[in-house]
């Protein structure tokens, strides 16, 4: 009894921050009654049970009626216990239920009412019931307030004040602020692709040398103007034509026409602004916009997803911010989500089963876009539905984990296993209506949105990567007379989606090496080679601007300097691999799947460098055709090193490669208008390449490695920009055979 | 049971010590005498954990019963507490704890207890630590626990027991520990099974369902704690009329599997062809992503893979 009572007086205190109806703010401070009495309401209006003053007993049947907020019965709404999802029933065409609860002397036993289009309504007992009750629920009503509705933010975790989600939600505020969603609109890198500047070049001279133009532009986040280093692609300059080079910049704020075109990148980035949403810029994210990205309040008004409509806040997120008012005149709060039984009127909540399928991350998470630059066009026959930039719930859905309706929160979401609720209030002991119900892990997930790069519990313990869990690679090694043959395999056997998934400039890179006891390191002289997708600082075509004569390499314009590699190629027709979405068409050629093989020729170092004449250290042989990539010499160490220039090598590389209408390739995703390739692992398959090494002389066994890296973005974007990209070493494999 | 007046040796709610010397697990911790209220018991297949050696012991209220109405899915009762002690290379490092402390689904403490350098007593560890005591043993942080314990409500068939081993099924055994005749005898079965509960099937093939349900059952099961992505059931439910019936029979035997191409490797089982079948393989992994069990484990169970190895050779193709 002690217990419990310590457990009222908390309930009873908090019920006037926390309990009652509210203001917009999500999880806003209020004022007003709180529960007392033999059944107490959390609601506004929900009335009866009377009060017996009989202690509770084990079990006990609770009947009544479920109302609209004008009296009328609501048929078929889900009745149940908090806390008991697996056990609810509905109720009848003249609103009546009956339902036994349950009591084991711990938490305020609560009987909840809702449906869809409803906020939940809640009636806690802390005595047997006498009469029946009546549970009023107060419908959502559509349109979305875009005109009033201001977001709320969501805090740090652990916040003093209740207008804030992370004063309940402490873990989960503190899980989404580590959250890729957190930064999603003042992601350096996306800011630098929106407005084509490097951010992190900070002077003009530097900005100079790197070939940028050093002006006055927006501060992102802010209504500032401040000197940026404008350099590179860009979707402001791209889509508008404005920004030239002795031109304002494009996000100048005295500019005098600013740009009208803008991607469609904040419909995704910057979703939660107030206001009207769809085709916003991205610089109008400023305050919970700009700092939170897709933060809390934002995600739980969305009621719904229409796969039909534009990606994003452009119609596929069906938002609904509250319009109708609550008693201080203010919108009366909705928050949707998956659950049943979120009664709490501070919280507004609303059951929308949306939340519990793949199909709310497809918000964003598929998108097939035009060609977004003006005057260009797609290949109609080649992408009728549009270019698939992103195209991860696609990938899901062909799968074994979409197949089960696993969905994305399973992995990427992950049950919490130390709190018993999502609220850090709720315990067995303290489970009422205020602080909300003991839950499954199933329905208490970690907001994390683990990305490739995050571990299960980054605080600390599990921090290994979720990409670790991706891949598995094997090595098959025979031999000949003169070669040491190999084969690797790369499995996807851990993601329910394509491996690597996500934005177009992801990539992996396999390295395959091989050397031998008493010969060393053993040259490759076949198979495939890593390409453009692995890094390289150059590439030429011998015989067209490149010339090669032994030690001497002719490469007019050259940036090579001493201590760079140069590898030369040999093009050998196509490789065939498994592809995703078009490119898994059985019936294309491998041709048409557009991977070039490229054989390995030979490897030097450069020494010097005169002019466009540069000296290497091995003489070089060459056919007309051949290509010659300007590179780097391999780390030694690649996890978490800064990412090199790795084209040439023995390897492969596994892409989504975007091509703009001049043909470049791995441009940002706004400039393309074609798809060269897709080779990305589809879940449960594998891709095998192959490989051949010279056998020297003196070799006792030979040893082939294969190391598989993830890498975020294009080399050359990512330097050209001053990112800071670093490798990370997925996995490893070797395999020895002896070689008599 | 217990009738009115009754109270039990442990209460129920304590909780959770910081010493293994408050959880009643022994009378005398350094000489590690048992609490006369605490039996030993030795599943019928045991988990394979690198090597070490495993001591199991359990507490179950003296005025309790277990609800055994579904013979597949135990009901503890509140209070049940179950011990495993770890001792590997000949140190003894951990000795975990699992206990049922109230009626909720959740209702479970899962912790271990790292011995000090003296074998006095053992502390508790809810971060876990590798390499423990300079052994390979690594203990498993709290959080862990729940990854193969399970963790989900009832509903859909998640299972509301966490203790894997002690089951109806495996402790039907001859064994000289607790068994399953002995609860029955002790009055602890709500409802006692009518008949013992064989396994259908050669010895060969009782070792290979054995070895796949208590290794890989707890996350292959057709229950709403599986791998969901996954048709595979590898739990052996009692009661089964033939080999046919089980999971491993029905979700296993000539379904395909074609990630693991390069290996040779093209079904779930293939009869008659350990090396061509991805349950076996995953087996022989450790140290990669094909490896099964994915966690508590560093070196291949080579009992385990033979005894999947005969089975698959015998199944007729």
């Amino acid at each position: 009894m002690k217990r419990i009572g310590i457990a009222f007086f908390l309930a009873a205190g908090l019920v006037g921050a926390c309990g009652d109806d509210t203001p917009v703010d999500p999880s806003g401070s209020t004022t007003g009654t709180g529960a007392a009495g033999g059944a107490s309401s959390s609601s506004v209006s929900s009335t009866g049970g009377g009060n017996t003053g009989a202690p509770l007993t084990e079990t006990f049947t609770v009947e009544g009626t479920v109302v609209d907020e004008d009296g009328h019965a609501v048929e078929g709404a889900f009745v149940l216990q908090g806390g008991r999802v697996e056990d609810m029933v509905l109720s009848a065409a003249d609103g009546s239920f009956s339902y036994e609860m349950r009591y084991d002397g711990r938490g305020t036993p609560a009987i909840v009412a809702t449906k869809q289009g409803y906020r939940s309504r809640g009636l806690e007992f802390q005595s047997l019931p006498e009469d029946p009750v009546v549970l009023d629920l107060i419908a959502v009503k559509p349109p979305d307030n875009a005109g009033a509705y201001v977001y709320g933010a969501p805090g740090q975790g652990d916040d003093p004040n209740t207008l804030f989600c992370g004063h309940c939600h402490i873990q989960i505020t503190k899980d989404f602020r580590l959250s890729a969603h957190a930064d999603a609109a003042r992601d350096p890198q996306v800011q630098d692709v929106f407005a084509g500047v490097a951010s992190a070049i900070a002077s003009a001279s530097s900005c100079t040398q790197a070939g940028g133009v050093w002006r006055s532009g927006l501060e992102p986040g802010t209504t500032n103007a401040i000197d940026k280093c404008y350099l590179g692609d860009g979707v402001l300059p791209d889509l508008n034509g404005c920004g030239g080079p002795t031109e304002q910049a494009c996000d100048d704020p005295t500019l005098a026409s600013p740009p009208t075109a803008f991607g469609a990148c904040a419909d995704c980035h910057a979703p939660g602004m107030n206001g009207e949403v769809g085709g916003r810029s991205l610089h109008e994210a400023t305050d919970v916009a700009y700092d939170a990205g897709v933060h809390c309040d934002f995600c739980h008004k969305v009621n719904d997803v229409d796969l039909m409509a534009p990606p994003g806040v452009a119609g596929r997120m069906k938002l609904q911010r509250p319009q109708e008012l609550n008693f201080m005149a203010q919108p009366r709060a909705v928050m949707f989500g998956p659950l049943l039984d979120v009664p709490t009127p501070a919280m507004g909540g609303s059951y929308a089963p949306v939340f519990n399928e793949a199909t709310f991350c497809a918000g964003c998470h598929q998108q097939e876009q035009p060609a977004l630059i003006s005057g260009q066009s797609l290949d109609a026959q080649r992408w009728p539905n549009g270019l698939p930039v992103h195209t991860t719930y696609e990938e899901w859905t062909a799968s074994a984990y979409g197949q089960s309706n696993t969905p994305c929160q399973h992995c990427h979401m992950p049950g919490n296993f130390e709190l018993q609720s999502s609220s850090d209030l709720a315990t067995y002991d303290t489970a009422s209506i205020t602080f909300g119900f003991v839950r499954s892990p199933d329905d208490n997930r970690r907001h994390l949105f683990r990305g490739p790069l995050m571990g299960r519990n980054p605080y600390g313990g599990e921090t290994a990567p979720l990409i670790d869990e991706a891949a598995f690679i094997s090595v098959q090694v025979s031999a000949t007379a003169s070669t040491v043959d190999a084969s690797v395999s790369v499995a996807n056997v851990g993601c329910g989606h394509a491996l690597p998934t996500g934005e177009p400039m992801r990539r992996l890179i396999l390295l395959v090496e091989a050397d031998g006891q008493g010969c060393g390191s053993l040259a490759p002289i076949a198979g495939s080679t890593v390409d453009d997708l692995g890094g390289r600082l150059a590439e030429g075509t011998v015989g067209t601007d490149v010339t090669v004569a032994g030690v001497t390499v002719t490469w007019p314009g050259t940036t090579a300097k001493a201590g760079d590699v140069l590898r030369m190629v040999r093009p050998n027709g196509f490789e065939s691999y498994g592809g995703i979405g078009f490119f898994a068409n059985p019936a294309l050629t491998p041709a048409e799947k557009g991977r070039p093989l490229r054989e390995p020729l030979a490897e030097a170092t450069v020494l010097s460098v005169v002019g466009d004449v540069i000296t290497v250290d091995a003489s070089l042989t060459a056919s007309a055709g051949d290509l010659v990539y300007l590179a780097e010499a391999r780390p030694s160490m690649l996890d978490e090193q800064p990412s090199t220039a790795l084209a040439g090598l023995a390897g492969t590389t596994f892409g989504r490669v975007l091509v703009d209408a001049n043909g470049r390739r791995q441009v940002p995703h706004h400039r393309a208008i074609d798809m060269a390739s897709d080779n990305r692992i589809a879940p449960g398959t594998a891709e095998v390449s192959t490989y051949g090494f010279d056998r020297l002389a003196g070799c006792t066994d030979a040893t082939v490695r294969a190391t598989l890296i993830y890498r975020a973005y294009p080399l050359t974007e990512a330097r050209r920009r001053g990112w800071d990209s670093r490798d990370h070493v997925i996995a490893t494999a070797e395999k020895t055979i002896p070689l008599p | 049971m217990g009738g009115a007046g009754c109270v039990d040796s442990l209460p129920a709610d304590l909780p959770v010590p910081d010493l293994l010397s408050a959880t009643g697990l022994y009378s005398d911790t350094p000489a590690q005498i048992l609490n006369p209220q605490v039996s030993r018991f030795t599943p019928r297949w045991v988990l394979w954990s690198d090597d070490a050696t495993k001591d199991r012991y359990v507490y179950i209220p003296e005025c309790s019963q277990i609800d055994t109405s579904d013979m597949n899915d135990w009901s503890l009762p509140v209070g049940t507490r179950l011990w495993k002690s770890f001792t590997r290379d000949g140190t003894l490092i951990e000795t975990r704890l699992t206990q049922r402390v109230g009626s909720g689904p959740y209702d479970w403490v899962m912790t271990s207890y790292v011995w000090n350098e003296a074998f006095t007593d053992a502390v508790r560890t809810p971060d876990g630590l590798s390499n423990a005591k300079g052994t390979a043993h690594d203990v498993p942080s709290e959080a862990a626990c729940r990854q193969c314990h399970g963790a989900l409500e009832p509903k859909g068939g998640g299972r509301p027991s966490r203790a894997l081993g002690f089951s109806a099924l495996q402790l039907s055994h001859a064994g000289s520990e607790l068994t399953l005749d002995d609860l029955a005898m002790a009055g602890k079965l709500s409802a006692p099974p009518a008949a013992p509960l064989d396994v259908p099937g050669d010895a060969t093939t009782v070792a290979a369902l054995g070895a796949l349900h208590v290794n890989c059952g707890p996350c292959h099961n057709a229950s709403a704690d599986a791998v969901p992505q996954l048709d595979l059931n590898l739990w052996l439910d009692a009661g089964l009329a033939s080999v046919e019936e089980s999971g491993a029979y029905l979700t296993a035997v000539g379904r395909p599997n074609q990630v693991f191409a390069d290996q040779q490797v093209t079904g779930r089982v293939v009869s008659g062809s350990p090396d061509e079948s991805s349950i076996w393989f995953r087996m022989s992994q450790r140290g990669n992503n094909a490896a099964m069990p994915p966690v508590g484990t560093e070196d291949v169970d080579a009992a385990g893979l033979a005894a999947v190895e005969a089975w698959i050779l015998g199944l007729s193709q």
